[in-house]
């Protein structure tokens, strides 16, 4: 009996050992080992995709008027009709507008409005804003919309 | 599809997910070496530029696990020709069997695979003093010799020839024909005549040299006297030979994984030579033959630093000088070594400036880290939580600390995300596929034990 799968291995390439004179060379006796060429299993990793879901980091961050201008986008002020009010009585709604986009009947905020931020997701790479005034308007989040940034903005 | 399934959860639980679409499988590519603090499946990544890979801890910390660890998945998993150096201690002799141990098993499960035994064969090199015994015989072995020819061309490295080195230098194409005594006899009955001018002194020449061939003879290093241990060897395909080389160069090709057990012949005045010439034979072998050509071979030299550690000065330089050549040169020729080392600093610079990864255990002292500091540029931190790692045997767990001149391949255990890293990492290796063997066990008592 030997120790070792190289028998079934060396049967299964049909290779066999001579030496100088041509006579065969033994390294062992037939094997108590079952050989077969797909029992080495390739490591890999199980992942659970709704734990990935469930737990996934969302690093946000607020950022002020320059950071904004630095993404490309600005923020713009204008006055409301009774169809993009948000609540009664709002005079104002806040929205992002691009930089290269022109802008009329709005005015081009200088700095963040009170009660009102602007929020840069860093994982997902878009940015919205925070507060009552913003437009589109998502009640439950108490925000806008999502605006998604492109690479290199 | 993928949101019905989040609202799905949402609403029932987990449980309600399909199988397929909950869980995915995440095939790891690279070399997987250890397991981060951080959560994260360390790897070496699979190119095919070949560099080196080192070890270096305490005794008893994991440096031969590691090596093994390594070898078994570049054999196994990157499906390259693998060999192993110098084994002085029969650690590498259970390789032939797949892991035994179940608290290592424990290790394999993070990625998925299961133990599988190494082809390995033990290849003794034939010696005067060669002793196999039962429990040796019972696993793959082969005993080697070196061609005749090869010796007496290299003689000088044997041993010291002094005064008649002219004599066999200059005929050393008529003694590489010799296969005994009796024809050296006759060789130098022809160059110094009994009969000649200093008779005396050419007396004494002959004595010394038949003394020195006699000593080659009497070590049986050579295959012209022990008929059974082969210089040579072919491989035959289907009745083809499609490789025929020296012993050692026809198992690499054959598939298999040669061991060379150094423990006879360690001490031996010529044991730098022998090893010198098995190493130049690869070298050599791996840039210039046919069917080397585009193949890789990962060379693991256990001990590395105790290779030359010899009495021998001049000699123990010879096989310094090989490794180095291996070191500078053996990724331009496909070969990879695998080293470890108790003393850093004591392995040659050529080495360890070509070494792109390093796995340090547990060191005893800051001395021992400054090479490793140097070289690796590693902070305060991580040069004492070197000084810090812990392994315990018995619980399958070896802690070391990963550093690279080149980038970490980095799978996450939660989302199976892969990064890049050139951080040092600390980590717990995976341990070997194949068995391996404790310097204290006795041989094969693994198997008695299951």
């Amino acid at each position: 009996m030997s120790l070792s799968i190289i028998p079934e291995l060396m049967n299964l390439t049909h290779l066999e050992l001579k030496d100088s004179r041509g006579i065969r060379v033994e390294i062992c006796e037939p094997s108590q080992f079952r050989f077969n060429p797909s029992s080495f299993r390739e490591p890999f990793l199980i992942v659970d995709n709704f734990e990935k879901q469930r737990y996934k980091r969302v690093e946000i961050k607020n950022i002020t008027i320059e950071e904004l201008k630095k993404k490309g986008y600005q923020l713009v002020a204008s006055y409301t009709t009774p169809k993009t009010r948000n609540y009664p009585r709002q005079s104002k709604l806040y929205q992002l507008e691009n930089l290269n986009m022109p802008i009329a009947k709005a005015e081009i905020l200088r700095l963040i409005p009170k009660d009102h931020s602007i929020e840069f997701d860093i994982t997902n790479n878009r940015i919205r804003i925070k507060g009552r005034n913003a437009f589109p308007y998502l009640r439950n989040e108490f925000a806008s919309r999502w605006v998604q940034l492109t690479d290199g903005k | 599809m993928e949101s019905s399934q989040v609202l799905k959860a949402r609403i029932f639980g987990d449980g309600m997910i399909d199988r397929d679409s909950r869980f995915s499988k995440i095939k790891i590519n690279h070399i997987p070496i250890m397991i981060t603090d951080s959560g994260k499946i360390l790897c070496i990544p699979q190119s095919k530029e070949m560099t080196h890979i080192g070890l270096s801890a305490m005794t008893g910390k994991g440096k031969g696990i590691g090596g093994t660890s390594l070898l078994s998945m570049e054999f196994w998993h990157s499906k390259r020709m693998c060999m192993i150096l110098n084994d002085f201690q029969n650690e590498t002799h259970e390789n032939s069997l797949p892991c035994l141990n179940k608290t290592f098993n424990q290790n394999l499960r993070a990625i998925n695979t299961s133990p599988i035994s190494l082809p390995a064969v033990y290849v003794y090199p034939s010696c005067r003093d060669l002793v196999i015994d039962d429990t040796q015989s019972l696993f793959p072995h082969l005993v080697m010799s070196l061609p005749t020819e090869l010796v007496i061309r290299n003689i000088e490295y044997f041993y010291e020839l002094g005064k008649a080195a002219k004599y066999i230098t200059g005929y050393k194409e008529r003694f590489e024909s010799c296969g005994d005594v009796e024809q050296i006899k006759e060789i130098l009955e022809e160059i110094l005549p009994s009969d000649g001018g200093n008779r005396n002194s050419f007396e004494e020449m002959k004595f010394k040299i038949l003394t020195i061939f006699k000593n080659v003879f009497d070590e049986k290093l050579t295959n012209s006297s022990t008929p059974e241990s082969p210089d040579r060897l072919s491989i035959i395909c289907k009745g083809e030979e499609v490789y025929s080389g020296p012993t050692i160069l026809a198992l690499i090709a054959a598939g298999l994984v040669p061991s060379i057990q150094t423990s006879e012949i360690r001490g031996k005045p010529w044991f730098s030579p022998y090893m010198s010439f098995i190493v130049e034979a690869i070298y050599m072998a791996m840039q210039k033959e046919e069917f080397f050509k585009d193949k890789n071979l990962t060379m693991y030299v256990p001990e590395i630093d105790k290779m030359w550690k010899g009495e021998n000065a001049d000699g123990g330089s010879k096989i310094k000088e090989k490794l180095s050549l291996i070191g500078t040169n053996g990724r331009r020729a496909g070969i990879r070594m695998i080293w470890d080392a108790q003393d850093y600093d004591a392995v040659p610079d050529a080495i360890r400036s070509n070494t792109k990864t390093l796995l340090v255990g547990r060191k005893a002292n800051a001395e021992e880290v400054r090479g490793i500091k140097k070289d690796f540029n590693i902070s305060k931190e991580f040069e004492g939580i070197i000084l810090s790692l812990e392994s315990s045997p018995e619980k399958g767990r070896f802690e070391f600390v990963a550093l690279t001149a080149d980038r970490f391949a980095l799978y996450d255990l939660k989302d199976g995300a892969l990064t890049f890293s050139s951080e040092p990492q600390r980590g717990t290796l995976i341990t070997p596929l194949c068995q391996s063997k404790q310097p204290g066990r006795p041989l094969a008592s693994v198997i008695k034990n299951e």
